[in-house]
C-alpha cells in the first residue's frame, strides 16, 4: 500500500465515518453543544467585516464544489464558451479572496481582541487554521492551476463518486501537484475536526432560522454607578 | 474534551478497527516473479505511444537492444522514476533529453513488479530463448492507429471546438482547455494544470504527436482518458488544429495569471465595497446606543 491510497482512499472513510458518528452522538447526548457560540456581544465591528465576507464567500464556493460533484454536466455546458468559463473562474477566485480576507480578519480578531481571546478554545484556532489552509490553497489552485472548474469534472467528480459509492479509486490523484493534494487532504482533516469543533454548526437543524426574521442580540446589565 | 465516557471509548475502538480492516483489504499481495508476457502488455499500454522495438524512433528512442546498451539498475531506476534520474543530473539521461527535443520521459506510475516485467520483456526480445516453445509473441504495432490518423485529413476548426469544449468529446473526455493553453484561443488563455500546447506540433513532430494522441500516455491524462479515449476522427481534427496553432507566437502565461488574479481581486474589492453600504444598516446594540446618547 502506498501513501496515495492511505491518504485519499482510506483516510477519507476514517474522517467521514468519524464526522458522521460523532455528530450523531453529539446531537443526541450533548444537544446544547451544537452551536458556533456567537461572540457578537463581545466584539461587533471586526465580526461584521470578517464573518460576512467569510461566510458569503465560502458558502457560494462550497455550493460550486457541490454543483461540480452532483451536476458536472451543468458546469461543462456553461464552460463551453471561453468567456463564460472566465466569468465563472474569476467569480470563484474573487469570492475566494474575499472569504480569505474575511478569515484573516477573524483570525486577527481572535488573537488581538482580549475579550474574544478569553472565550476562545484551542479547537477554535484549529478550525481557523484548517479553514485558512483550505482557502489559501484553493486560491493558488484556481489561479495557478487553471481552469479548475473544468478539470474538476474530469478528475475529482469521478474520484468523489468513487468514495461515495464505496469503490475508492485514488489513482487519478497520484500525479497531481502537491498543493491540490494538500487542498483535498485538508478537507479530510476538516471532516475529522468537524464533529469535535464549532464546525458542526454547518449542519445545524432545524433550518427554520434561514427563514425566520433576524434576531438582535442584546446584553442587559446593571447601570454602572462607578463609571468615570 | 473531558474524561472519556464508555461510549466514547467504544467509538474510538470502533474507529481503530475500521482503519485496520480498511488497511488489510487494500494491502497488496506480494509481487510475483517477473513475467515477460505481462511486460509486453504494460509496454503496449504505457510505452508504445512514444517507443517502438525495432521500428525506429517516435517521440522517444527505439528500444531494440536496450538491455545490452544499458545496465539493469539504470533501466530500473529510469523506468520507475525518470524525473528523479534527470534531476540527479545523470549524464545518460541528460544526453537523451537533449537528443529528443527536451521532451522528458514521464513517470508512468509503474509498480516495482511492472518494471521488472517490462525488463523481462525487453530481455526476451533482445535475446530470444533457444527453446522455440517460449518464443515471444510478434512485436506490437503501435503505429496502426497513428497511421490512420495521419491518413485522415482533419478539420482544424472542429479541432479547435474540441479543444475549447464547444464540441464535446464523444467518449466523454474532459475538454483540452481545462488544463492546456494555446496562444490565441480565449481572451486569457487556456488551463495551466498541464503544459502549454501552442508549439506541441514542433515539439513532438507530426508522427510523434499522432501516436501520442491515441494513448495520451501522461499520468494525469491517463486518469481521465484511459477509460474514455479520443476517437480516431477527434485525434485527426486535433492534429490539424495543433498544426495550425504551431504558427502562433510565444504564450503569455504569466500575463494570463496576472489577469485572472487581478480580475479576481477586483471582484473581491467590489464585494467589500458593497459591504460598506450595508454597514449603516447594522443595528447598534443597546449598550452602544446608550453610550452614544450619553446615558451610560
Amino acid at each position: 500500500m502506498d501513501w496515495n491510497t492511505l491518504l485519499f482512499a482510506i483516510f477519507p472513510y476514517v474522517a467521514l465515518f468519524t464526522a458522521t458518528i460523532v455528530t450523531i452522538y453529539r446531537s443526541i447526548y450533548r444537544p446544547f453543544s451544537i452551536s458556533s457560540l456567537s461572540s457578537q456581544l463581545l466584539e461587533r465591528r471586526w465580526l461584521y467585516w470578517g464573518s460576512i465576507s467569510f461566510h458569503w464567500g465560502v458558502t457560494i464556493i462550497l455550493a460550486g464544489h457541490l454543483t461540480a460533484i452532483f451536476l458536472p454536466q451543468s458546469i461543462l455546458l456553461w464552460n463551453q464558451a471561453p468567456l463564460r468559463l472566465y466569468l465563472l473562474e474569476i467569480t470563484g477566485i474573487g469570492l475566494g479572496i474575499w472569504a480569505t480576507l474575511g478569515m484573516f480578519l477573524l483570525l486577527w480578531r481572535r488573537v488581538s481582541v482580549d475579550r474574544i481571546r478569553a472565550v476562545s478554545t484551542p479547537m477554535d484556532f484549529v478550525v481557523l487554521v484548517l479553514t485558512l489552509v483550505s482557502m489559501v490553497t484553493g486560491i493558488i489552485i484556481s489561479s495557478y492551476y487553471r481552469w479548475g472548474s473544468t478539470w474538476f469534472t474530469g478528475i475529482f467528480t469521478p474520484y468523489v463518486w468513487s468514495i461515495l459509492t464505496f469503490r475508492p479509486n485514488a489513482a487519478p490523484l497520484l500525479p497531481l501537484p502537491f498543493i491540490i493534494k494538500l487542498h483535498v487532504f485538508n478537507f479530510y482533516l476538516m471532516a475529522m475536526a468537524f464533529a469535535f469543533s464549532r464546525l458542526v454548526h454547518i449542519i445545524t437543524w432545524p433550518l427554520g432560522y434561514l427563514l425566520r426574521p433576524w434576531q438582535i442580540v442584546i446584553a442587559l446589565r446593571k447601570t454602572r454607578t462607578d463609571a468615570p | 474534551m473531558k474524561k472519556k465516557t464508555p461510549a466514547q471509548r467504544l467509538l474510538l475502538l470502533g474507529l481503530i478497527a475500521f482503519l485496520l480492516a480498511g488497511t488489510a483489504t487494500l494491502a497488496q499481495a506480494a509481487p510475483s516473479r517477473a513475467d515477460a508476457a505481462n511486460g509486453e502488455a504494460v509496454f503496449s499500454a504505457r510505452c508504445a505511444a512514444c517507443h517502438t522495438i525495432g521500428k525506429g524512433k517516435l517521440v522517444g528512442p527505439d528500444l531494440l537492444g536496450i538491455t545490452t546498451r544499458r545496465d539493469t539498475a539504470w533501466l530500473t531506476a529510469w523506468i520507475k522514476e525518470p524525473e528523479k534520474v534527470l534531476a540527479a543530473g545523470d549524464p545518460i539521461a541528460t544526453q537523451l533529453l537533449a537528443e529528443y527535443n527536451n521532451i522528458p520521459m514521464s513517470n508512468q506510475g509503474l509498480s516495482d513488479a511492472e518494471v521488472a516485467d517490462l525488463l523481462a520483456y525487453f530481455t526476451s526480445v533482445d535475446s530470444p530463448p533457444a527453446d522455440p516453445a517460449q518464443t515471444v509473441a510478434p512485436l506490437p504495432e503501435p503505429l496502426t492507429g497513428a497511421a490512420k490518423i495521419l491518413a485522415l485529413n482533419g478539420d482544424s476548426d472542429y479541432g479547435e471546438k474540441l479543444f475549447t469544449g464547444e464540441a464535446p468529446l464523444l467518449n466523454g473526455g474532459t475538454p483540452c482547455m481545462a488544463c492546456h493553453s494555446i496562444e490565441g484561443v480565449g481572451l486569457i488563455g487556456g488551463g495551466t494544470l498541464g503544459p502549454d500546447q501552442t508549439h506541441l506540433y514542433t515539439k513532438y513532430g507530426r508522427e510523434g504527436l499522432a501516436a501520442t494522441l491515441g494513448t495520451l500516455p501522461f499520468p494525469t491524462m491517463q486518469g481521465i482518458f484511459a477509460a474514455q479515449p479520443l476517437t480516431i476522427s477527434e485525434q485527426a481534427d486535433l492534429l490539424a488544429f495543433f498544426a495550425r496553432a504551431d504558427k502562433q507566437g510565444q504564450p503569455r502565461t504569466p500575463l494570463n495569471l496576472a489577469l485572472a488574479l487581478g480580475a479576481g481581486s477586483a471582484f473581491s474589492l467590489a464585494c467589500l465595497l458593497g459591504m460598506f453600504f450595508f454597514w449603516p444598516r447594522q443595528r447598534m446594540s443597546l449598550a452602544q446606543r446608550l453610550r452614544k446618547n450619553g446615558k451610560l
